[in-house]
């Protein structure tokens, strides 16, 4: 239309005004002119674009066209429209209409003897055949279009045609196929940097097909670098949005993420609103991923809408299913059911049956958390119906199905169609459906009081979680997967100590792979985030690559709802792929572990036997763990001494356990907005009364387990994590006041740590920043290495992040009094301040400590994000598998003052005399003084010691 | 009501004990003269009794004390201005070596203190919790709390509470609110406190 402007005679005669005359005079005019066929054929190409743009109007347009050119009895602009047209009735899923039109077509082209323009129509009916299935057909079009554009020497038409053939082989299960068509395209559009871009997207998506995820993200990128040079940035948006998709399911939602964002934002300043919607939809996916259900639903909810009005019905559809599964992931379930149905009814409208079948299965599940068995049942069935034909997905829905039966109480009918389930995810070999279905059928034993054959299933479900769990790619994703089989876990120990109370080994070895499994295996060298030796690097890139490959494979159980891919292809092979890539990477993984020094990576925890072995006389070890009792959620505990161990189960329920919590961060807050010298004796008072309260629920069962401990290990779950396990209170007295008191993420850490050896002729570092908030910071570091011979000091402006990592290298101690931050959006962001800013728990992460003892003076450096695996995020986690032989750290905020009272004499002297331990000894003994002198909790309490004491050990 | 020869703010002052010994001694010389307040005494020492053996009174309990704070003579109760001590989103806290992680407000009221946590944790979706507690010193039960809504274009305030909980023997209290900004009262039998423009994030 631009050209108008410049050419009064051209505009006159345009596509608009032609169509607007009677064809009459539209004739009259074309012949007046002498140009008839050149101005029809302009027609035709400016219709070409206007269909893109407004294909109503198009729509509307182009049969008044198609009937002038056939009144002005010109061939090519006969061909032309007609072929417009059928390009046009594509867009509208108009596909056999379009094909008749095309017919129409080839028949004029025929009859003029023009082959090029043969070749052309013949290129345009690969897209409605294709569509139709009539994949055969489409292929020959095109042969038969490549082999005259060549004879023609339209050599940029031979490679846009080799690139449609690679799409339809693609759409016909042929991605190996596809690759050939993709590579001879490649020689004929390097003129065309837009078109070689979209090749290589395609190129990407075909290698995605075939499972060869290094390629794909190669092509990927390419095209987006390609589009970057061409100019469209929509193109490169699109494409790195791909790229974030081919992350995500690769198990690498960090990734994915930001790839994401960079899109978003490519898009969002392309005033891109549909694909924008479209990419931000995606990356809530992702969100959900890992957990962050609330963020997602906000994004979902804000995009669903722009891609209605977008007309992206299939991106629609699928964002309907994530949000209606985001709302039931965070408890909205009312609303889950009825976005649900939605998206049902979205995908009924798209003929997309398994689409609409998996949105009702969502339902069911929906309605099974809201209590609605029936309902649920009814439309598990449905979906089950809906998905003959798919074995995986009909034996999802009868998972569904199966569980909602045990809700309603139809125990024999549930075992029943559960171990159908059973025998289809062993048959097909698929880890994460067998997982689930062996978990749900143990649960209908157990509540059928076989308690053999339920814990049976139960422990078969946990080797089932585990290999899904050794798969996955990222450690963080690892630590994702575990949580969401914790129950699996939690249920296969509860099983055991049914079947056997007495035997608490088995049971043991269950608790311990959900207890902060993923910092037991950084603390033992894992791939991810140590620094390997460069011999190692290259096996670790390939440990690394083949998780990738196994994470994708997987990743296509949930194709139902990602992008339309091509085809079955990636499934239909499952079984085989899945073997060979498991057994590729079990030898990958074998080398590495020779290696020596990445064996314990994937090293299973520590036995009973051998954790007894690490205890000393007088030590006991507490390990909390939660249940399922009655349907509700409660804590017990394995209680293990140096002679034995027992099991005390049901101490509290989880309702309980919360509500006193709560009580207790009230009186704690209470406290800390006083000040210790404002905390009368009623605060102190209300105080106290919260912790007895704890320890009535928590220690109270256990004590005369404990009544003659002089050490006390604690392996807290979840909620206990928050608490200041050494200050709860029993009959009136402090539990650190009975007995020395560490903490430790899990039994194996903990004999892992009593391992870490210090340092030899290791020197002491001490950092200190101060600002007007806590002007005593620095005082404190520099007391304490008056009082340590040798020891480095940086205060103030020499306290930077560089020096401390300098200043580590082979230190016995690190002390840093400063301002921290607990961050609980994104644990890895906690950290310190230093002088030149945060020294994050990422950063931490990369450092190594060589077995020092650490002690963080500063606020909440204690606290830690505990997820549903039971393991830890925070900077507790990232000393630990830095290297660190013990933590004291704080549970909330320090008081500047009080800290400075503890620390100068306890970490000053006990270092000096005695090492870490003395340092652990002594601020204990601080901290029973400060309690026997009436101090509120607030402000001893917050400091709590992972690694063990001289005294406790009695030596 | 106002037919009634011994007030409904008598009884409860004869019920709580925060009578004097002189005016509990003449009340109880007319009281066998008034059959209605007998039971209305009755009805007063139950449900202080109710209060005091539970921290989170039922709702016909918080209903009951609603009512009995309306008969009170608006004339009778004190105002009380409430001075603020402490408040957690001002800034970095003076003395600590971080930030509090929840959000804590501190109020002198009268001779008591009144601490507010306002927390989402553990408060359902989309709503925040506001854990309180008057210093035990101060004014007796049966109190009355209330968060009403506060109009962000007008300012005015809304006639209906949108949360409101009585204040048990313990002193403490819950109150579930969305996020705004709000104004909490706070009523006893001889005081009343207005805390104007709580904000709830």
């Amino acid at each position: 239309m631009s050209d108008s402007k410049h050419n009064p005679e051209a505009d006159a005669l345009s596509l608009e005004r032609l169509a607007s005359l009677s064809t009459d005079d539209a004739i009259a005019i074309l012949h007046a002119g002498g140009r008839a066929e050149s101005t029809l054929v302009a027609a035709a190409a400016e219709a070409e674009q206007l269909i893109m743009r407004e294909l109503p109007r198009g729509l509307a347009l182009i049969p008044t066209m198609i009937g002038l050119a056939d009144a002005a009895r010109l061939s090519l602009p006969r061909m032309r429209f007609r072929r417009v047209w059928a390009q046009a009735l594509c867009y509208a899923n108009r596909m056999e209409e379009a094909l008749i039109s095309l017919a129409e077509a080839t028949h004029i082209a025929d009859a003029a003897g023009d082959g090029l323009e043969r070749a052309r129509i013949k290129t345009t009916s690969l897209h409605a055949l294709a569509r139709l299935g009539r994949y055969a057909d489409a292929i020959a079009a095109g042969e038969e279009a490549c082999t005259a554009f060549e004879q023609h020497g339209e050599h940029e038409m031979v490679g846009r045609t080799n690139n449609n053939l690679g799409v339809v082989r693609r759409m016909s299960d042929d991605p190996a196929g596809a690759l050939k068509h993709f590579e001879r395209a490649a020689l004929f559009v390097t003129a065309n940097p837009m078109l070689a871009a979209q090749l290589n997207s395609n190129r990407a998506e075909a290698y995605l097909d075939l499972g060869r995820l290094a390629e794909a993200e190669q092509s990927f990128i390419q095209a987006r670098d390609g589009f970057t040079r061409a100019q469209m940035e929509n193109g490169a948006a699109i494409v790195e949005g791909n790229l974030a998709d081919l992350a995500a399911r690769q198990g690498k939602p960090h990734i994915a993420l930001q790839r994401f964002e960079r899109a978003l934002r490519a898009l969002e300043s392309a005033s891109a609103s549909g694909d924008a919607a479209r990419l931000e939809a995606e990356q809530a996916e992702v969100l959900s991923l890992i957990g962050l259900h609330t963020s997602s639903e906000r994004s979902l909810r804000r995009v669903v809408p722009v891609l209605q009005q977008s007309g992206l019905r299939w991106e629609h559809a699928r964002a309907l299913a994530a949000l209606g599964r985001a709302e039931m992931a965070i408890g909205q379930l009312d609303e889950a059911q009825s976005t649900l149905a939605q998206a049902k009814d979205a995908f009924d409208a798209l003929t997309h049956a398994t689409g609409a079948a998996r949105a009702t299965l969502a339902r069911a599940e929906s309605m099974l958390l809201a209590g609605d068995a029936a309902g649920a049942m009814r439309a598990a069935d449905a979906a089950a119906d809906a998905m003959r034909g798919r074995p995986v997905d009909r034996a999802r829905a009868l998972l569904v199905s199966g569980v909602a039966m045990t809700a309603a109480g139809e125990l024999s009918a549930a075992e029943q169609v559960l171990s159908d389930v059973v025998q289809t995810a062993t048959s097909l070999d698929i880890a994460p459906l067998l997982a689930a279905a062996l978990h749900a059928r143990g649960r209908v034993r157990a509540q059928r009081h076989d308690t053999a054959a339920a814990a049976t299933d139960l422990v078969a479900a946990v080797h089932a979680a585990e290999r899904v769990r050794g798969m996955l790619q990222a450690e963080r994703f690892r630590t994702a997967a575990l949580g969401e089989h914790a129950r699996v876990y939690e249920d296969a120990a509860s099983a055991l100590l049914d079947r056997n109370d007495s035997d608490l080994a088995p049971a043991l070895d269950i608790i311990e792979r959900v207890k902060a499994r993923s910092t037991l295996e950084l603390m033992s060298g894992a791939a991810e985030e140590a620094s390997p030796d460069q011999a190692d690097a290259r096996v670790l890139a390939d440990v690394e690559s083949k998780r990738a490959a196994l994470n994708a494979v997987y990743s296509t159980l949930d194709d139902g709802f990602a992008k339309p891919r091509a085809s079955s292809h990636a499934t239909a092979n499952w079984s085989e792929r899945i073997s060979t890539a498991e057994r590729e990477l079990e030898d990958v993984e074998r080398r590495l572990a020779a290696s020596g020094r990445f064996s314990g990576a994937f090293a299973a925890p520590i036995s009973l036997d051998a954790v007894r072995a690490t205890l000393d006389e007088g030590t006991v070890l507490i390990e909390y763990f939660a249940e399922q009792r009655n349907r509700a959620a409660t804590l017990s505990a394995i209680v293990i001494g140096s002679s034995g161990a027992t099991v005390r189960r049901e101490l509290c329920e989880a309702g309980a356990l919360a509500d006193a919590a709560a009580a207790w961060r009230f009186q704690l807050s209470r406290a800390l907005a006083r000040g210790p010298a404002a905390c009368n004796a009623r605060v102190t008072q209300g105080a106290d009364e919260r912790l007895e309260a704890l320890g009535h629920l928590v220690l109270a069962p256990l004590e005369r387990d404990i009544r003659d401990a002089r050490q006390v290990i604690i392996v807290p779950h979840g909620l206990l994590w928050s608490l200041p396990m050494h200050a709860l209170r029993l009959n009136a007295t402090p539990l650190l006041a009975r007995s020395a008191v560490s903490i430790t993420p899990s039994a194996s850490i903990a004999a892992r740590l009593r391992d870490v050896a210090a340092p030899t002729n290791a020197h002491a570092v001490c950092f200190g920043v101060s600002d007007e908030h806590s002007p005593r910071t620095e005082q404190e570091a520099a007391a304490i290495a008056a009082r340590i011979p040798g020891a480095l000091c940086k205060l103030g402006t020499a306290a930077r992040c560089d020096a401390l990592r300098l200043a580590i290298q082979g230190a016995g101690l690190l002390h840093v009094a400063a301002h921290a931050r607990f961050v609980p959006a994104a644990p890895q962001a906690s950290g310190l301040r230093l002088a030149d800013g945060w020294l994050t728990a990422a950063d931490v992460l990369r450092m190594r400590l060589s077995g020092a003892g650490v002690v963080l003076s500063a606020c909440d450096s204690g606290r830690s994000g505990v997820d549903a695996s039971n393991d830890l995020l925070g900077l507790i986690r990232a000393f630990l598998v830095a290297g660190a032989r013990g933590v004291v750290s704080s549970l909330w905020p320090l008081h500047d003052e009080t800290a400075l009272k503890i620390m100068v004499e306890s970490v000053g002297l006990g270092y000096a005399t005695s090492g870490f331990p003395g340092v652990i000894d002594r601020v204990r003994d601080a901290q029973i003084e400060q309690a026997n002198a009436g101090v509120h909790p607030a402000f001893w309490a917050p400091l709590f010691t992972i690694g063990v004491g001289r005294k406790a050990v009695g030596s | 009501m106002a037919s009634d020869r011994i007030s409904m703010e008598e009884l409860i002052g004869l019920a709580t004990g925060e009578m004097s010994q002189a005016d509990a001694a003449r009340l109880l010389t007319v009281l066998p003269s008034d059959p209605g307040a007998i039971d209305r005494l009755a009805d007063v020492r139950a449900a202080l009794d109710a209060i005091r053996a539970s921290q989170t009174p039922r709702v016909e309990l918080v209903d009951r004390v609603k009512a009995w704070m309306t008969t009170l003579q608006p004339a009778s109760a004190a105002d009380v201005i409430a001075e603020l001590l402490f408040d957690s989103a001002a800034g970095p806290v003076s003395g600590y070596r971080g930030a509090l992680a929840e959000r804590h407000v501190m109020y002198r009221v009268g001779d008591a203190e009144l601490d507010l946590q306002i927390t989402a944790e553990s408060a359902p979706e989309g709503m925040c919790r506001i854990v309180g507690q008057l210093d035990a010193q101060g004014p007796t039960v049966p109190s009355m709390v209330e968060l009403f809504a506060l109009d962000a274009t007008t300012g005015s305030t809304a006639s209906e509470p949108s949360a409101r909980a009585v204040i048990g023997v313990t002193g403490g209290f819950t109150l579930l609110a969305p996020a705004g900004r709000y104004e909490l009262h706070l009523s006893w039998p001889r005081g009343r406190c207005v805390i104007d423009e709580l904000d709830v994030p």
